[in-house]
């Protein structure tokens, strides 16, 4: 299974001082979520989105910071990489390993 | 066990305060990342693909049940509640956070344990056969010589800058249980013909994108030489090794283009500027350190107890872990018991903190407190009583840690991988847990016997491929993952580096062309032969021709 590149980006860094995985969200904030992250296809926008990771990376708040491709399925994004498809979800060895802790949304759905 | 003495304890100390202090300075802003990933390198501190990773060192694999018990109290304190023993003997938390982890220091410096040194490019934790001082073919403990070592190499200034990362290895006994030939520097201790102890010096072994059998430059190194015998090795390296490509900087570099034997005449003419001079170990030293590492009060004992033979001969399930787990120790009536953490479908080399605390009581109780970690990533019980075998036994069962699979084809090593690793390209422990699962009826794994099964998630081999008689190596073909598989590759006295049998498998076929290579052994092995046996009189055409001949 291959995805297609589109050259829609997000930006994904950890927090500085919990370490754990975030994403850029459309509000400038970093959530936990990837489906909650912005994405861009447009160059200026992720140049953008990069120099705002680069302040939150002065201020302290988030380290490593880099932007990745992603494609758009059914309005759920997906990386189209592995690696990111394991950062984004946790190892895939063990449930109750995984790094993001169920989506409290998805609970109500499920109830 | 060795204990601190105050200048350890201080030290250790003052580097927890050190730190402490550090973060508090990354955290205000005073230090910026790039300043501050060398200083966190230094202990061991690295950010992974999830998250941060603690690496503690446990020195030369030996721990005492006070110690294990205090790494599962961190595991739950601060971590997701289990921790990861590597091939390195020591153990990683995959999920500290930073402001954490200067408690976690101050915590393990309460039981004598740091994460100093297990990073960066400075000599690494040093490691040893992990039945050392029980094994019944050993000359003399090797833990004797990592702590003496150990305390050299620790924040030695000369060589906290060294090219890359230093590895030594130690092993006291004729059948190599530490990888001695594929560290930058293997010690091999030996006697020589006038009945004296002394050690084999090899230099230039590793794995990673270009692996080597280490070469050896001295047959017989006296033992009071041995820091200053180093030393000129490193001051060599420290001066000559390559720092302008980081392909290039290890010293087994070094070793194959200036030659085993000009290296070893660098070595020498160094060696002769400081040979004697105040890195000389005297002997009371020595037996100074030796006596940390004096054996437990054996208690005399038949070599031949009743209890344990009967309970042998009703119980089958006892027998076949006997078999597999249970090996000869020096002392008799005495056994080392390797622990697995390979039981089926699960991460090789994970305990949870209830299975570290299960292990440590039984240390407590039955093998004198002591436990050791193997490069094998299991945990090892160096002395327990025959008698007290079954005892141990049941604990184990009843705590998911008594799977009868030591030495064989689901006693996989693997590294985290893509799972947890930054620069993987691929996953290993799920390749490892397919495996295990395909390979579940412990009969047929007991029928099949010695085969070691190792798979790294990227060129850095951090999962010893290269040495496993099957090795399997994860590599990325256009975003996807794919495993190259190489066969009769071995880290022990018989060293070898695996050969590629031909092209790699997806992630979906890996595991059938695992099978198809243990098929082809089964089908053609002799009589005794072990797999890299088979391999050497066949040759690898029965395997490729099995392998690819459905493609």
């Amino acid at each position: 299974m291959s995805l297609k590149h589109t050259g829609l980006q997000v930006v994904t860094a950890n927090r500085l001082r919990q370490g754990d995985v975030v994403y850029l969200t459309d509000g400038g904030s970093w959530s936990p979520h990837l489906n909650e992250s912005r994405a861009s296809a447009d160059k200026a926008v992720v140049e953008a989105m990069l120099a705002k990771a680069a302040e939150d990376v002065a201020a302290r708040l988030v380290v490593a910071p880099y932007a990745f491709e992603v494609v758009e399925i059914d309005g759920i994004l997906q990386p189209l990489s592995t690696r990111e498809t394991i950062r984004a979800a946790g190892p895939t060895v063990r449930a109750d390993y995984r790094s993001t802790p169920p989506d409290p949304k998805q609970q109500v759905k499920a109830a | 066990m060795y204990r601190y003495d105050e200048f350890d304890l201080a030290f250790v100390k003052q580097r927890v305060k050190q730190f402490r202090g550090q973060v508090e300075r990354r955290l205000s802003g005073e230090l910026s990342e790039d300043e501050f990933k060398p200083l966190r390198l230094m202990n061991g501190l690295y950010l992974q693909l999830h998250a941060y990773m603690l690496r503690v060192a446990v020195p030369y694999g030996t721990l005492s049940s006070r110690q294990l018990r205090k790494l599962a109290a961190i595991a739950r304190k601060y971590d997701r509640g289990y921790g990861h023993f590597t091939t390195r003997q020591n153990i990683q938390y995959n999920w500290p956070k930073l402001v954490d982890v200067p408690d976690i220091l101050e915590e393990l410096a309460t039981v004598e344990m740091h994460a100093i040194q297990t990073s960066g490019n400075c000599i690494r934790n040093v490691t040893a056969d992990h039945f050392a001082g029980a094994a019944g073919d050993e000359i003399e403990d090797p833990r004797v010589y990592g702590e003496i070592i150990r305390q050299w190499s620790s924040l030695h200034p000369e060589f906290s800058f060294l090219p890359r990362k230093f590895k030594i290895a130690v092993t006291g006994a004729p059948n190599d249980r530490a990888a001695v030939r594929f560290h930058d520097i293997g010690l091999q201790i030996r006697r020589n013909a006038a009945g004296d102890v002394g050690f084999e010096v090899i230099v230039g072994g590793g794995l990673g994108r270009t692996p080597y059998i280490g070469v050896t430059i001295r047959e017989f190194l006296p033992k009071q030489h041995l820091l200053s015998y180093l030393e000129a090795i490193l001051r060599v390296y420290n001066q000559l090794g390559r720092r302008d490509n980081i392909y290039k900087a290890r010293i087994k570099i070094l070793v194959q283009q200036t030659g085993a034997e000009a290296f070893r005449d660098l070595v020498e003419d160094e060696w002769l500027q400081i040979k004697d001079g105040a890195l000389t170990l005297p002997a009371e030293e020595i037996q100074r350190i030796e006596a940390y590492f004096a054996p437990p009060a054996f208690e005399t004992l038949e070599a031949n107890q009743p209890a344990f033979e009967a309970r042998r001969f009703e119980d089958r399930a006892f027998a076949r872990w006997v078999r597999s787990n249970v090996t000869p120790h020096k002392a008799p009536g005495y056994a080392c018991v390797t622990i697995s953490l390979k039981p089926e479908g699960e991460a090789p080399g994970d305990a949870s903190a209830e299975q570290m605390e299960v292990v440590a009581d039984l240390a407590e109780r039955l093998s004198s407190d002591e436990i050791r970690v193997s490069h094998e990533q299991n945990l090892v019980l160096p002395h327990v009583r025959l008698t007290d075998l079954a005892e141990v036994w049941e604990a184990l069962e009843a705590n998911g840690l008594g799977t009868p699979n030591a030495g064989l084809v689901s006693d996989i090593i693997a590294c985290p991988g893509l799972d947890y690793c930054n620069l993987a390209n691929a996953r290993s422990i799920p390749v490892a847990q397919r495996i295990t699962q395909r390979f579940s009826d412990l009969k047929r794994q007991h029928e099949i016997g010695d085969l070691k099964i190792k798979i790294s998630g990227c060129i850095n081999a951090c999962g010893h491929h290269h040495v496993g008689h099957i090795g399997i190596l994860g590599v990325d073909k256009k975003g996807e993952e794919f495993y190259q598989i190489t066969l009769g590759g071995s880290a022990d006295q018989n060293a070898a580096i695996g050969k590629i049998i031909g092209p790699a498998f997806s992630y979906d076929e890996v595991v059938d062309a695992v099978d198809s290579v243990v098929a082809t052994y089964l089908e053609q092995r002799r009589e005794g032969e072990r797999f890299n046996d088979t391999l050497a009189r066949i040759g690898h055409a029965p395997f490729k021709e099995k392998l690819y001949a459905a493609a």
